[in-house]
C-alpha cells in the first residue's frame, strides 16, 4: 500500500476517533438543554414535530410548516411577538468527509458545512416569516427570506407564499423533505438531464428560488402552485443575476399526508425555461424543459420501532435547440428504506437512486449506493454518519467512495 | 394479571387500579435487566402496602411542584415561577386511586400512573387538536419515605403510536424534559438516567428522568402554606390574573372576588 494512501487511512481514523470522542463528551453535557425556537415556545420535545430525527418533519410538524407556522389552535388568533426566542434559532453542521474517487486523489477534510441563523415564525393572525441566513463553508452566504398569508380555518385555508425560497424541496413531503440522513436524494440535488456544458438544463429541484407560490390546504392535502423566475446558466435560483427573461418557470403539485406519522405522496409537474449557454439573454440558444415526477413513502409501526420504504420517479424532457444539441429525455428512479430504533432512537438508511440521463441512448448516467446512520445524542445535537458509493459517466471525478461523519447542533 | 416481556427491557407484571381511556393508575413489577430502581427485582422491597388516606395523597400530591427550566435564548421569556405539578382534577383522580393502590401494593410493585389530554383543554399550553400532552411516572414508599419519579411531564406527542409506546411504559422517558421538579420542605430532587443498575438501552440517550424524595410523615404534619417550594407563591400579578379568571369562569362569584382581591392587595 502507497505510504501516502496509509496515512490518508491514519488520518481518517484519528478524525473519526478524535469526532466520536468530541461527541460523546458533547453527549455528556446535560446543562445545556437548549432547543430551538418553536420548541421553547410550545414547550415541547422535537419529537413534536419531527420524525425519525431532526430536521425531517412529522405529519403534525408539516401542518404546522404549511399554516405558517402554527398551531390549530392558533388559527384566528394573535401572536406575542415579544419573546425573541421563541423567533430566533441557530444551527451549526461540522463535518469530516472521507473521498476516494476515480481520477481523484484521495483525500480527507474537516468542513464547516454551514452556521445558519433563523428568525422565523407567525407574527399576526395572518401572517408569517421566515428568514434564514446560512454562512456555508466558502464563505458565501446563502439567504432565504419569505413572507406567508394564512387565510381561513385550520381544515381549510389557502396560503401565499412569497420571496427567495426553498420551492418544493425541503419544504415539501413524502421524500422532498429534508433528509434524515446527511445527502440530499440525487434526484433533488442534481441536474438529471445534463451531461456536459451544452446539453441538458442545468437544472436541479433543489435550488432556492424567487417567486410566488399559492396553496390551498383541506384536511391532509395541500395543492399548490408557484410562479418561478428559474434559474441563470450556472443553474442558480438565488443569485443576483437570475433568468429575468418574461418566461416564467411554473410549478404544480398536490401532496397528501396518508397518516399521523409521516407517510405521505407528492406529485408535481415543473415547466421552465433555461437560458443559453452562453449569455443569459441569447435568445436562440433559450429552450423549454419538464419534469414531471411521483414520489411516495410509507411508514410502518414494527415491534423495534418503525420501518419506511420511500420511493420515486422523475420523467426529464429537455425540448433543446438543434443548433445546441438533441432534445432529452431523461427517468431517474430511487427507493429508500429507513428503520427506526424507538429506545436509542438511532435511525438505518439505504437508498439507492439511478439517473438515466438519455432514455434514446439507453445509457445509465448515475447509480448512487447510499447507507447511513443518525441518532440525537442531545436534545440539540444529533450525529450522522453516511457513506455512499457513486458510478456516473457524466462528470469527471464523481465516481467512487464517499463517507461523511456530521454533527449538528440546534439552538 | 397482565405479564410484558419487553424488547430487550425488563419483565413487567401490571395489575389494573382504575384504567380509563386518557389516565389510569396501576400497580407494577419489574424483573430482569437490573430492575427495580437500583434493586435486582428478586431483592426488591418496598415499605408496601401503606394506608394512608385521600386528603394525605392530596397533600403530597399538592405539594409537589414544578418549574420550567432555563433555557438558551429564552430572550424575552416571562419569568418561570414554581408552580403546582398536577392540576386539581388530576390531584384528584391521583389521590383517590393512589389510597387504593398503595393499601393493595406488594413489596416489589411500584404505583405507575398515566394522564393525558388534548393540548388546550384545561392546559396553558399551545397546540391544540393534534396534540396530546402526557405525563407519566411511578410512585414508591421506602422507609419513611416516598419516591416520586417523573418520567415524562406535559409531554407533547402528535404521533399516536408513540402515544401508545409512552402508555405502555409510564417509567420510561420519551424525549427532553422541559419542566424541573422544585423541591420544598421535607423534599430533595435529583435528576436520574436510569431506574435499573445497568444502562438503559430502551431508552433516548438524551432522555433523563427526575426524582423527588419526600418525607411524608413531617412533611404530612406541616401546615398547608408550609408545603410550598421557596419561591413558591406565584407573583400578586399571577394570583390577580388567576382570581380574575376564576371570576371569568364563574367559579366565583364577583363578591368573593372583590374580597379576595383587596386581600392580595393589602399584602402590597
Amino acid at each position: 500500500m502507497p505510504k501516502k494512501s496509509r496515512r490518508s487511512q491514519i488520518a481518517l481514523v484519528i478524525a473519526l476517533v478524535s469526532t466520536a470522542v468530541v461527541g460523546a463528551l458533547l453527549a455528556t453535557v446535560r446543562e445545556s438543554k437548549a432547543i430551538p425556537a418553536w420548541a421553547r415556545k410550545y414547550n415541547a420535545d422535537c419529537s413534536m414535530c419531527h420524525y425519525p430525527v431532526i430536521p425531517r418533519l412529522n405529519s403534525f410538524g408539516q401542518q404546522f410548516r404549511r399554516a405558517g407556522y402554527r398551531t390549530p389552535d392558533e388559527f384566528g388568533k394573535d401572536q406575542d411577538v415579544t419573546k425573541v426566542g421563541d423567533f430566533l434559532s441557530a444551527r451549526i453542521r461540522t463535518r469530516f468527509g472521507y473521498e476516494n474517487k476515480l481520477d481523484r486523489i484521495e483525500r480527507t477534510e474537516f468542513t464547516l458545512n454551514d452556521a445558519t441563523f433563523f428568525y422565523a415564525g407567525a407574527f399576526t393572525k395572518n401572517f408569517s416569516g421566515f428568514v434564514e441566513s446560512e454562512i456555508e463553508s466558502n464563505g458565501d452566504i446563502e439567504l432565504v427570506g419569505q413572507l406567508l398569508g394564512v387565510f381561513g380555518k385550520s381544515d381549510r385555508y389557502i396560503t401565499f407564499r412569497t420571496g427567495q425560497m426553498h420551492t418544493l424541496t425541503r419544504v415539501g413531503f413524502s421524500g422532498f423533505d429534508r433528509p434524515s440522513g446527511i445527502s440530499t436524494n440525487p434526484l433533488l440535488s442534481t441536474t438529471l438531464t445534463r451531461s456536459g456544458p451544452i446539453s441538458g438544463a442545468n437544472f436541479a429541484l433543489n435550488k432556492d428560488q424567487k417567486g410566488l407560490e399559492i396553496a390551498y390546504v383541506q384536511g391532509r392535502g395541500r395543492l399548490l402552485a408557484q410562479v418561478l423566475n428559474g434559474v441563470n446558466t450556472s443553474g442558480s435560483g438565488t443569485a443576483s443575476k437570475t433568468d429575468v427573461d418574461a418566461d416564467k418557470d411554473f410549478q404544480v403539485a398536490y401532496e397528501h399526508i396518508l397518516d399521523d406519522i409521516a407517510s405521505g405522496v407528492t406529485a408535481f409537474y415543473y415547466k421552465g425555461t433555461v437560458p443559453g449557454v452562453a449569455s443569459d439573454t441569447a435568445v436562440s440558444q433559450r429552450f423549454n424543459f419538464y419534469r414531471l415526477g411521483i414520489m411516495a413513502n410509507k411508514i410502518f409501526p414494527v415491534r423495534f420501532g418503525y420501518f419506511e420504504l420511500q420511493g420515486g420517479y422523475i420523467r426529464s424532457s429537455d425540448n433543446v435547440p438543434a443548433q445546441v444539441g438533441p432534445n432529452v429525455l431523461g427517468h431517474a428512479t430511487y427507493v429508500e428504506s429507513q428503520q427506526y430504533l424507538t429506545g436509542p432512537e438511532i435511525t438505518f438508511l439505504e437508498r439507492f437512486s439511478l439517473i438515466d440521463m438519455e432514455a434514446a441512448r439507453n445509457t445509465v448516467s448515475r447509480k448512487d449506493y447510499t447507507a447511513g446512520v443518525v441518532a440525537p445524542v442531545q436534545t440539540w445535537l444529533r450525529v450522522a454518519a453516511e457513506y455512499t458509493y457513486t458510478t456516473d459517466i457524466r462528470v469527471a471525478g464523481t465516481s467512487g467512495h464517499s463517507a461523511l461523519l456530521e454533527l449538528q447542533a440546534n439552538w | 394479571m397482565l405479564a410484558i416481556h419487553g424488547c430487550g427491557g425488563p419483565v413487567r407484571y401490571i395489575r389494573s387500579v382504575n384504567d380509563g381511556p386518557d389516565r389510569y393508575v396501576r400497580l407494577e413489577s419489574r424483573y430482569g435487566h437490573g430492575q427495580g430502581y437500583g434493586y435486582d427485582g428478586a431483592a426488591m422491597r418496598f415499605t408496601h402496602p401503606l394506608v394512608l388516606g385521600e386528603p394525605d395523597w392530596g397533600k403530597i400530591l399538592k405539594g409537589i411542584r414544578v418549574q420550567l427550566r432555563k433555557r438558551l435564548l429564552t430572550i424575552g421569556a416571562t419569568e418561570a415561577h414554581p408552580e403546582e405539578a398536577f392540576s386539581e382534577s388530576e390531584a384528584q383522580y391521583l389521590a383517590r386511586y393512589l389510597a387504593e393502590a398503595f393499601s393493595i401494593a406488594r413489596p416489589d410493585e411500584w404505583v405507575v400512573f398515566c394522564l393525558s389530554r388534548q393540548r388546550g383543554e384545561g392546559g396553558t399550553l399551545r397546540g391544540g387538536p393534534g396534540v396530546t400532552e402526557m405525563t407519566t411516572g411511578g410512585f414508591f414508599v421506602e422507609g419513611g419515605k416516598f419516591h416520586f419519579v417523573l418520567a415524562n411531564y406535559r409531554y407533547a406527542v402528535s404521533i399516536p403510536s408513540v402515544q401508545e409506546q409512552i402508555r405502555d411504559d409510564p417509567l420510561r422517558p420519551a424525549g427532553d424534559a422541559f419542566y424541573d421538579l422544585v423541591p420544598g420542605p421535607h423534599q430533595t430532587a435529583r435528576w436520574l438516567d436510569t431506574i435499573n443498575t445497568q444502562p438503559d438501552l430502551t431508552k433516548p440517550l438524551r432522555a433523563q428522568l427526575s426524582e423527588m424524595v419526600i418525607e411524608y410523615q413531617p412533611f404530612l404534619a406541616l401546615p398547608d402554606e408550609a408545603t410550598l417550594a421557596p419561591g413558591g407563591r406565584p407573583p400578586l400579578e399571577e394570583r390577580l390574573r388567576t382570581l380574575q379568571r376564576l371570576r371569568d369562569q364563574g367559579l366565583i362569584t364577583e363578591e368573593e372576588y372583590r374580597l379576595k382581591r383587596q386581600n392580595l392587595l393589602d399584602e402590597l
